[in-house]
């Protein structure tokens, strides 16, 4: 059985909730009432993301140069994928995110070449354009949809390991055939019963990769 | 690209992707070697929101009617000189697809290359207007000259 891991990205694959971090940093004085409204259910996720990025003055280098500077992987990430490439399997981040912060941090962190799953961005002098290339089909409207990345892998025939923490993680946990939890994910996978593993680093999900691929003992 | 020896040959394509402001990504990954990591990518590539692949290989050159196979964004195939036959070989693999599985098949080597970023900006022009103008531009330049 072949796995293939996919992660989630702010708070999971980086230490950080990266986006948060730059609105805090980069964001104008309106963001955090966005938020509310997108916590109060009044705003898509999509929504809350493009409104507050479009509200940053900062251009995309100035972005990216923070992430590196002040962004971190969590531990044993590099090493997981470098395992991965060795034996053939794929893995990938899945993320509501935008492209521009996730493959800054990873490009630092020296695994550029990790696939992402994201919203693909392009800044222009009008503003920044926001592309869903995975989004729900017939609801545009809600932006991407993990849960469609994590059935087409398990259509491949792949086993599927899914890493996250939070609201938007649900839906790709409960199509997976392993999952990693924490925050957020873990309480709701507990509540819905969907059997699910804690982890601290990579170093968690590397060692299950072995065991389903029966190379420990476990 | 096939393996990692191809990368000179691919770097003119990546010069030209750049000059067109084409965002892109690398990887090798062979159809022999590694067919399961063809198969993977082709059929994941386009929610990854990529929307046209080039694949440069050469000798027996499947990758690109491999990743053709797979998926159906447009399919561009350098067919590189990697073998005692100079690129033949690879420039017959790539362009005798059978019908319905088409791989467009570019020159053999750098010009081949070169072209297949030109081709991928005249694709990507239709729907994203700063690489059609990027590639205007670079015509309106060949003109002047």
């Amino acid at each position: 059985m072949v796995p293939a891991i996919l992660t989630d990205f702010d708070d999971t694959a980086a230490v950080q909730n990266v986006a948060e971090m730059l609105l805090h940093k980069f964001g104008d004085g309106t963001w955090q009432d966005v938020r509310e409204r997108f916590r109060a259910g009044e705003l898509t996720l999509k929504d809350y993301q493009e409104i507050t990025f479009n509200n940053i003055q900062a251009d995309r280098d100035t972005m990216r140069a923070y992430v590196q500077d002040n962004a971190n992987l969590r531990p044993r990430f590099a090493e997981l994928w470098e395992y991965c490439q060795e034996i053939n399997s794929p893995m990938a981040v899945v993320s509501l995110g935008l492209d521009f912060y996730i493959q800054a941090l990873l490009e630092k962190e020296g695994a550029p070449d990790v696939p992402v799953y994201c919203v693909k961005t392009r800044f222009t002098p009008e503003g920044i354009n926001y592309y869903y290339h995975y989004a729900y089909p017939g609801q545009p409207e809600r932006g991407n949809s993990k849960g469609l990345v994590v059935e087409r892998y398990r259509q491949l025939g792949y086993h599927v390991i899914y890493v996250g923490d939070g609201r938007s993680d649900f839906e790709g946990a409960e199509r997976a055939d392993t999952v990693f939890a924490h925050s957020f994910l873990a309480e709701e996978c507990r509540r819905q019963q969907v059997p699910f593993r804690p982890f601290t680093d990579f170093g968690d999900i590397l060692e299950t990769t072995k065991e389903l691929l029966g190379l420990t003992g476990t | 690209m096939g393996s990692s020896s191809d990368e000179p040959v691919v770097k003119e394509t990546l010069e030209v992707l750049e000059q067109m402001q084409v965002d892109y990504e690398v990887r090798v990954m062979s159809a022999h070697r590694t067919p399961e990591r063809v198969q993977e990518y082709a059929t994941t590539a386009r929610d990854r929101g990529i929307e046209v692949l080039i694949a440069a290989a050469g000798g027996s050159a499947a990758l690109g009617g491999v990743l053709a196979a797979w998926c159906t964004l447009p399919v561009i195939g350098i067919p590189l000189a990697s073998s005692e036959m100079n690129g033949w070989d690879a420039l017959l693999a790539t362009s005798q697809m059978p019908p319905g599985i088409p791989v467009a098949c570019m020159a053999v080597g750098p010009w081949g290359a070169r072209n297949a970023a030109f081709f991928a900006a005249e694709i990507l022009g239709l729907r994203h207007e700063n690489i059609r103008e990027a590639y205007e531009g670079y015509r309106r330049q060949l003109r002047e000259r």
